[in-house]
């Protein structure tokens, strides 16, 4: 029985490159190839692949988005392909998941692909620890929001506060407002500590989208932002805030 | 040349300082010279004499480093300079003698007093020196602030060459390039074969730019293009590059490896992250007899309020040294989207 596989790769030489590569390999079908992270996650769920080569790198949602909105039991087997990214290589190591460095040889695909093979079944639990850890390793610099219709990211840069909204948080940017189904404070915990800043209990702001402070009563502060919103720091969080836009 | 107030203030300073040594050195003297004219003056009476001599000197000191510092003995304006400071020390000359007769006069009352005409010229002297000493000065810190620019200019354009290398042998980049090169050989050698002389183009360029501060925009573009048509082969139809040059653009002189920075931050982080089809265009005009750099992209546009990585700040400092407030740089959100990083430039001819 043949591997089935989808490549995924937004450089379309690079997807040539691998095909041309898998071509010679007899016990491969090539199912699809997607050069997107929001193609490729239809083509998993629709095509239902064997083995995927997910580059890690690629406009709008990257590899590792596409895993973490994969259901555990959606994962195929994946085959990580990247030029070059410390802190992937790192989760890849911790993980002993195996990669492939472009450009790789021959040799290298067979050595990978023989591995991936072998394993009974895919791993999903192992694919969200891999994201996890590459997650942990670094700030949020962009959130993932589902819709109904289609899953896109949102820069971190751009929101200018997030509040807490029954068991979903609102992102609100110059653009309007998203939706994303996590909490403040497990979202607080991955944030950038110098940028994001609670300013009350239900309630972070982008300190740089802060145009003033006005102390208002009781210890208490008005904050202007650049959007025009007006809203309320709380004096637990005051000093806090302060520092921070100090700093 | 000119020199600033509080810098003439230092002068005044250290001219009075000099008077008042003057002073005391010239003590001995002056009880000799009353002494041969037949008058014996205590050591006192001596000094009061000398302090009155030089510290005159001291108060008209500002007048003299004032008309020096105003009018400096350049060349081409030598005629003009010795027409203002012959006849300036002359007059001043004059009247501080005269005061200081009045004053001495008045120390040690009327009668017979030293005389030579040595007087007149040591006054002159003293003129001549004030203004030769601000002038050394002036010709000092211009010296200083040519060398300082310099040091700065090179300084910077050291950092643009590393920022430069660093973006072709950014991991990303050169692998993903490779990678590229390694897929083209299998199906079309030749493409295959001017890539790899795009990229060892690119890498030459920077290694071999011979530390020149300007460049004609027409060299500077060569390289640019060269990154652009590899980035061009890497992802095929979803990129679109325009590039627009008015004619008369060619010739005109910038910055060495100043457009490339920005043109990666326009693929790297305006095309690169933006699902689908995007476009990076490039255009060169001439608005006012100056130049007018654009470089627009598609993508999320700058993050509000911008915040300015080292390559950007380097930018700057680059343009401040080169050109004052002559040139600028800004960078700004487009409408419906994207990024433009606007470029204005003298353009002197090359």
């Amino acid at each position: 029985m043949s591997v089935r596989v989808l490549i995924v790769d937004d450089e379309p030489i690079a997807r040539r490159r691998l095909e041309a590569l898998l071509a010679g390999e007899p016990s491969v079908e090539i199912v699809g190839e997607s050069e997107d992270g929001e193609s490729a996650l239809q083509a998993i769920r629709r095509l239902r692949p064997d083995l995927v080569f997910l580059d890690v790198q690629m406009p709008g949602l990257d590899g590792f988005d596409v895993i973490e909105l994969l259901g555990r039991d959606e994962c195929p087997a994946v085959i990580f392909v990247t030029a070059y990214d410390q802190y992937a290589m790192r989760a890849f190591d911790v993980h002993a998941a195996d990669y492939l460095l472009k450009p790789f040889d021959r040799a290298r695909l067979r050595t990978a692909l023989a591995r991936a093979t072998a394993l009974e079944a895919a791993d999903g639990g192992r694919l969200h620890a891999i994201v996890d850890t590459v997650r942990a390793s670094q700030p949020l610099r962009r959130f993932l929001v589902k819709t109904a219709t289609r899953v896109y990211a949102v820069r971190a840069d751009d929101v200018e506060t997030i509040e807490a909204a029954g068991h979903y948080v609102e992102l609100r940017t110059g653009a309007g407002t998203h939706l994303v189904r996590d909490s403040l404070s497990a979202i607080e915990r991955r944030l950038d500590p110098a940028r994001f800043v609670r300013v009350h209990r239900s309630t972070i702001v982008n300190v740089d989208k802060i145009v003033e402070l006005r102390p208002a009563f009781h210890g208490e502060f008005e904050v202007a932002m650049t959007s025009g919103r007006r809203l309320r720091c709380s004096r637990t969080y005051a000093a806090d805030l302060t520092r921070v836009m100090q700093s | 040349m000119r020199a600033r107030l509080p810098e003439l203030g230092r002068y005044w300073l250290a001219a009075a300082c000099c008077f008042t040594a003057a002073a005391f050195l010239f003590v001995g003297q002056v009880w000799i010279d009353y002494a041969y004219a037949g008058r014996r003056l205590s050591w006192g009476i001596a000094l009061a004499v000398a302090l009155v001599d030089w510290e005159l000197w001291t108060l008209l000191a500002p007048l003299v480093l004032w008309l020096a510092a105003r009018v400096p003995i350049a060349r081409g304006r030598l005629v003009r300079a010795l027409a203002i400071h012959i006849p300036a020390g002359i007059a001043l000359t004059a009247i501080k003698l005269a005061l200081e007769t009045f004053i001495v006069m008045s120390v040690i009352g009327p009668g017979r007093g030293p005389f030579t005409l040595l007087r007149i010229h040591l006054s002159l002297a003293v003129y001549w020196a004030m203004v030769a000493a601000v002038q050394y000065a002036a010709q000092r810190r211009v010296a200083r602030e040519r060398e300082l620019r310099e040091a700065t200019l090179q300084a910077a354009l050291a950092r643009a060459q590393v920022e430069a290398l660093k973006m072709q042998i950014h991991p990303h980049f050169l692998f993903n390039t490779l990678n590229a090169i390694a897929g083209l050989m299998r199906e079309d050698v030749e493409s295959a074969d001017v890539m790899m002389a795009q990229l060892s183009d690119l890498l030459r360029g920077t290694l071999a730019s011979e530390g020149l501060q300007e460049v004609p925009l027409s060299e500077e573009l060569r390289l640019l293009r060269a990154y652009l048509a590899i980035q061009q082969t890497r992802f095929g139809d979803r990129l679109r590059i325009d590039m627009a040059v008015e004619p008369g653009c060619d010739e005109r002189l910038v910055p060495t490896l100043l457009l490339q920075p920005l043109v990666e931050n326009a693929i790297r982080h305006g095309f690169a992250l933006t699902p689908g089809p995007g476009s990076v265009a490039i255009h060169a005009t001439r608005a006012d007899g100056r130049l007018r750099i654009d470089i627009a992209d598609e993508g999320a546009g700058p993050p509000e309020p911008l915040r300015e990585g080292y390559g950007l700040r380097n930018t700057r400092a680059r343009l401040r040294a080169l050109y004052g407030d002559a040139a600028s740089l800004s960078i700004s959100p487009r409408q419906p989207r994207g990024t433009l990083a606007r470029l204005e430039l003298p353009g002197r001819p090359s």
